[in-house]
């Protein structure tokens, strides 16, 4: 039984400039204690996916429309903004991608960490200061009692981001959503706490849904990949298969722009020609089309669906000529052309 | 399009085949299809979709124009006295063409008689053009009680101007003297002949009237013994100083409508002085003060501000000290105090050309030079310090073409903010300084003057509603657009606003 | 803050000084000022001016007896003698006003005598009106501070519907028109259309209401539409969608998350706003026929009553400089990121 179970997920912003499609028809579930990475550019609706799943898109301009998101037994989408309050921070969290502007910077630490518990489990303030510590001390703060009192800014970025998985798991989630947790951050503080979600999730337990726009952070840590274009899921399956074998232009594209490290230093970097479509005029047939290198005749008119590749087990992708990709020789990952 | 022959002076790229080449020029053309769009573009754009700010723009257009044109407009005259009369209001035009075209045999009899004899002085009407054959008021100073001064009009005689008539039956008559032009169009000189008590009695007002009338007719060789030569007193009018535009407007009316001028349609004032024409002549002085005094704090402020900001370091530092000291006075009552005191050197400042109203704009431009400063200095000092800046000096950009092609464009859209934003708080405080009596003094009018007016009036017995309400209407509206298109300005000016929409 | 404090003060006395100087030589050297020799005045005032001025010592010595703090008058200040020479030349009497001054000039809090009206000086007439004119400014603060903070708040939470605009329309005209204009209207409505409140007069709480109001009113426009403005901005910013995200109800969301950075900005206008009642007061204070401060410095100004309105404006110095640095002060006590020495 997934702990959480999303379909036919609709998101649209109705603006002055038309009706932006951000988030089309997208379905996915999630097991308990997994990963799932949703890759994709900027303005492909990974992010806008999670939002609605936990209610935060802004209602006017936005509209979301869903099948059903079902999460531990209830029907999300048929919640109120009441209800979902309850589940928000408590069985199903988030965290956000900038650390610095995502936690309040009048407020101490202590006080943005207690009132999750305050809420949602009721504890007093001495209770709660008791628990928050504790839980700096799991992210790896050093000297958690002395940060409890510290106000955002002073405290270094990475240090920061580990405070928000702390509010994220105060209330032992079932459900993590991380929206880029590790984009704002260097390099090696990202590498700390990708480590550090893992050792937790391992500890409690949690599903998590990581979203990111890096295919190294995908591939360190997650079980399975999503991969988004222009609101809808283009191909799904288990990360090393998938990078091992991609069956979407789009994500053959990804993975062959990336440059390897003892790739031959002349040959020019490989890109995948084009610009993302205008969400608000998206086009008949496959959005990735105008882009794609496998294109055939009937992919202008005609969308493909997400569907089972055949013979290859556990794989979708929406494409026509999956097939072509099934069969080319498998890559090494980021291998230029 | 694409040549596929290797070309010279690829050098050590190497050759670069047809389908390299193909495959830049579609690049290319995917670039230029991205129209780029200037600041100033943008910017245009933004402010066209503001609505509000789009439409304050074209009424302050619209309103400037008006302003601008004041003296081609049939206006009745801001400043001409009409004492008898208790504050009009409003009417319609063709009922109330009451300043003008009296018959000529009309009254000088059953009009209240005027009284002078004090020291002070004061102006009594206005005039509007020599080139008329008739005149309705006359801008003279007689000795005499302010009060009790009434001015009648007298048609049709080329030279005088006004007669009036004191308590006790006395006459004047206040006529041009002929050879006495100053190379201007208009009159301006009074020169009061008083008649005596006994050229009065024996009820022959008429006949004296005639008789002078006769003598001034006849070259003015000769006047009745008991005409007495008054000191000739010159004080400025609102007509003096008039700029040689305005003045040729004023022709201009003349010529296109004679003597007609509209009624009272926004009513007059206790003085018999029309709304309608005080509010757009007040418009004139209200805005040559704000803009003026604005530019002024502007010049100062951009000045000592840029150079501020582009020295930086300690001479940065010091001069911001400097403002931060004055910024702390409370200048509002500095600026009376000076006010105050500078009336006193008036004379002497008099000497220099320097007017009251120069005064009052560099008092008033002194106040708001200060935040321009601090302002410009802000912008400067980002701009210096932004990576474009040194993007261009990495690309070999000179000094000046830095500051010319990028630090100036963007420090004049937040001048340019500023300005519109400055403008009604100066205007405000003129008002505010003509409130109290520091600022514009009649007969010059502007809208602090109004509102004095206004403010007077208010009392219990009745409520001269028009007063209030049609000076405040402009002076509202004129405000509110000014705020409205600053801040319509700074919206679509805000680079961080720029393009994400 | 300590640092920051004594820094203040420095900068304020040197503030002050410039006031003060160049006062002291404009009013030195205006013509038919108060030091001019031949104008014609009062004589019960000519004279007070004399003791107090001495203008037949040496320039510098009569600055220095102007700014204080001691008394240079050789019979009465900090140099007198026990005794002096008899008037008659005939050896030493004892000098009966031996010390009797020692304090003087501005630095002593002495601002001189009036000008114009006799037999009061100008620490007299402040120490009489001043009261008057802080309860009328405090209370148009404090309407400011409640309708503005009240119509600010409402309007960015119902941005965009009716209620929004409205207050917007209402607040601009505000902004817009100057005082008096408002208390015109003000008077306008009350006088004739609403009775029990009084237009004028002092005396009686009820006396301060109207008043009041029209002199907090454009100050209240203002401080709505920053408060609108500050709090649209927070609720746009990151932390809180994190705050939703945790959820947290909306109360606290409010309460707790936006609106301390939602009123920065109105803090940081508290100091020009102070500024502004001040000057607004000289407005109000005529119109209403209040006897404070403001309209005692408009009718210095008009009669040339030359020491009172630089006694004011003195006063009025000091007074901004303080509640400027005591803004500057709270303002780093609400936001944790600014240091003061930033301020």
């Amino acid at each position: 039984m997934p702990v959480l179970d999303v379909q036919n997920l609709r998101v649209r912003f109705e603006t002055h400039q038309g009706t932006v499609e951000a988030v089309n028809d997208v379905s996915f579930s999630l097991e308990e204690g997994e990963t799932l990475g949703i890759v994709g550019e900027s303005g492909s609706g990974k992010s806008v996916t999670s939002l609605a799943i936990m209610g935060l898109v802004p209602s006017p301009p936005g509209v979301v429309e869903a099948g059903g998101i079902h999460f531990d037994g209830q029907d999300l989408a048929q919640l109120s903004q009441k209800q979902l309050r309850k589940i928000r921070g408590g069985r199903m969290a988030m965290i956000f991608q900038d650390p610095m502007t995502s936690l309040n910077p009048l407020i101490t630490v202590e006080r943005q960490l207690s009132e999750v518990l305050q809420t949602h489990e009721g504890l007093s303030r001495r209770d709660a200061r008791v628990r928050c510590a504790k839980a700096l001390g799991d992210v790896g703060i050093p000297n958690p009692e002395a940060r409890l009192d510290a106000y955002p800014h002073e405290l270094s970025g990475g240090m920061r981001q580990r405070v928000m998985i702390a509010m994220g798991l105060l209330c032992n989630p079932k459900v993590l959503i991380a929206d880029e947790p590790t984009t704002a951050l260097d390099v090696t503080i990202q590498a700390q706490i990708l480590e550090l979600m893992q050792r937790l999730q391992h500890d409690h337990g949690t599903a998590i849904i990581l979203i990111t726009h890096d295919l190294g952070v995908v591939a360190g840590m997650s079980d399975k990949v999503q991969v988004m274009y222009a609101g809808r899921v283009v191909e799904r399956g288990a990360t090393l298969p998938l990078f091992h074998k991609p069956l979407h232009p789009y994500t053959k594209g990804l993975l062959t722009s990336i440059p390897t490290i003892d790739g031959d230093p002349n040959e020019t970097l490989s890109s995948i020609e084009g610009q993302p479509p205008d969400l608000a005029h998206l086009p008949p047939g496959c959005a990735f089309e105008p882009r794609c290198a496998y294109r055939v005749e009937r992919c202008a008119t005609e969308r493909a669906a997400l569907e089972v590749v055949a013979g290859q087990e556990g794989r979708s992708s929406a494409c026509h000529e999956s097939d072509r990709l099934a069969n080319e020789t498998g890559q090494e990952l980021g291998g230029a052309r | 399009m694409a040549d596929s022959t290797h070309s010279a002076d690829d050098g050590e790229l190497g050759a670069v085949d047809a389908a390299e080449r193909a495959r830049l020029e579609k690049l290319l053309a995917e670039a230029e299809e991205f129209k780029g769009e200037s600041l100033w573009q943008d910017a245009w754009r933004r402010l066209k979709r503001n609505k509000s700010a789009y439409v304050s723009l074209w009424f302050l257009l619209a309103f400037g124009a008006l302003s601008f044109f004041a003296p081609l407009l049939p206006l009745a005259s801001p400043s001409a006295l009409n004492l008898r009369d208790e504050p009009v209001a409003p009417a319609w035009p063709w009922e109330a063409n009451w300043h003008v075209d009296r018959a000529a045999g009309d009254d000088l009899d059953t009009a209240p008689p005027a009284e002078f004899g004090a020291a002070a002085t004061r102006s009594v009407g206005s005039l509007l053009d020599d080139g008329w054959q008739h005149r309705t008021y006359v801008d003279v100073t007689l000795p005499g009680d302010p009060d009790q001064v009434r001015p009648r009009r007298v048609d049709g005689e080329p030279s005088v101007l006004a007669w009036v008539e004191d308590v006790s039956g006395r006459s004047a008559i206040v006529y041009e003297k002929p050879g006495q032009k100053k190379g201007t169009r208009l009159q301006r000189y009074a020169i009061v002949h008083r008649f005596s008590d006994q050229a009065r009695e024996g009820g022959a007002s008429t006949g004296l009237r005639t008789q002078l009338e006769e003598a001034l007719a006849s070259g003015r060789a000769s006047l009745p013994a008991e005409a007495e030569l008054l000191d000739v007193q010159f004080r400025p009018g609102l007509w003096e100083d008039m700029p040689f535009f305005d003045r040729w407007m004023l022709g201009a009316r003349a010529a296109l409508f004679g003597f007609w001028q509209v009624g009272p349609l926004l009513g007059t004032d206790g003085k018999g002085r029309d709304v309608l024409s005080r509010i757009v002549w007040g418009s004139r002085i209200s805005i040559q003060v704000s803009v003026i005094a604005s530019l002024v704090s502007l010049l100062l402020g951009v000045t000592y501000g840029a150079t501020a900001g582009f020295l930086g370091g300690r001479v940065d530092n010091l001069m911001m000290r400097i403002v931060d000291v004055l910024y702390a006075i409370p200048f509002i009552f500095v600026v009376i105090f000076l006010i105050t005191i500078l009336n006193a050197y008036r004379t002497d400042l008099a000497e220099f050309g320097i007017g009251r109203m120069t005064v009052f704009y560099f008092v008033i431009g002194a106040i708001y030079w200060l935040t321009m400063s601090r302002v410009v200095r802000g912008q400067v000092l980002s701009l210096k310090n932004q990576e474009f800046v040194e993007a261009a000096r990495v690309v070999g950009a000179s000094n000046s073409r830095i500051i010319f092609v990028h630090i100036v464009p963007n420090v004049l859209s937040v001048v340019i903010v500023y300005l519109t934003l400055t403008i009604p708080q100066v205007m405000l405080f003129e008002a505010f300084l003509s409130f109290l009596g520091l600022g514009v003094e009649a007969p010059r009018v502007s809208w602090g003057l109004l509102a004095v007016d206004g403010s007077e009036v208010i009392s219990a017995i009745k409520t001269y509603w028009w007063l209030v309400v049609y000076p405040a209407a402009a002076m509202a509206a004129t405000l509110l657009a000014l705020n409205i298109l600053g801040d319509g300005l700074r919206d679509a000016l805000d680079p961080k606003l720029r393009g994400k929409d | 803050m300590f640092a920051f404090l004594l820094r203040r003060l420095i900068w304020g006395a040197l503030t002050l000084w410039v006031v003060v100087t160049v006062s002291f030589f404009l009013m030195r050297n205006v013509e038919g000022g108060p030091f001019d020799g031949e104008r014609t005045l009062d004589p019960v005032i000519k004279a007070n001016i004399e003791r107090q001025y001495h203008l037949d010592w040496p320039l510098w010595k009569q600055y220095l007896q102007y700014v204080g703090p001691f008394n240079l008058d050789e019979t009465s200040g900090i140099f007198s003698t026990k005794t002096v020479p008899a008037p008659d030349g005939t050896g030493e009497i004892e000098n009966p006003d031996y010390r009797e001054d020692v304090f003087g000039g501005v630095l002593a809090f002495d601002l001189g005598p009036s000008f114009k009206l006799k037999d009061y000086s100008v620490n007299d007439i402040i120490g009489q009106s001043l009261p008057v004119s802080v309860a009328l400014g405090s209370i148009g603060l404090i309407w400011a501070l409640l309708l503005g903070l009240t119509a600010g708040v409402a309007s960015a939470l119902q941005r965009g519907t009716g209620w929004d605009l409205s207050l917007r329309l209402v607040a601009t005209f505000g902004i817009a028109l100057p005082n008096f204009v408002i208390a015109g209207f003000l008077i306008l409505l009350f006088a004739f259309n609403i009775d029990g409140l009084p237009v004028a007069g002092w005396g009686a709480p009820r006396h301060i209401l109207l008043p009041s109001l029209a002199l907090g009113a454009p100050f209240a426009a203002y401080i709505a539409r920053l408060t609108r403005t500050g709090m649209l901005e927070v609720f746009s910013q990151d932390h809180i969608r994190t705050a939703r995200a945790k959820g947290l109800p909306d109360h606290l969301v409010l309460f707790r998350h936006s609106l301390k950075g939602g009123l920065l900005p109105v803090v940081s206008y508290l100091g020009p706003a102070v500024a502004g009642i001040l000057t607004g007061s000289l407005v109000i204070e005529r119109l209403f026929g209040i006897p404070g401060t403001g309209s005692h410095f408009v009718n210095s100004a008009l009669n040339r009553d030359y020491t009172l309105a630089m006694g004011v404006t003195i006063l009025y110095t000091v007074l901004v400089y303080s509640l400027n640095t005591l803004v500057d002060l709270a303002y780093t006590l609400l936001d944790p990121r600014i240091k003061l020495e930033e301020s």
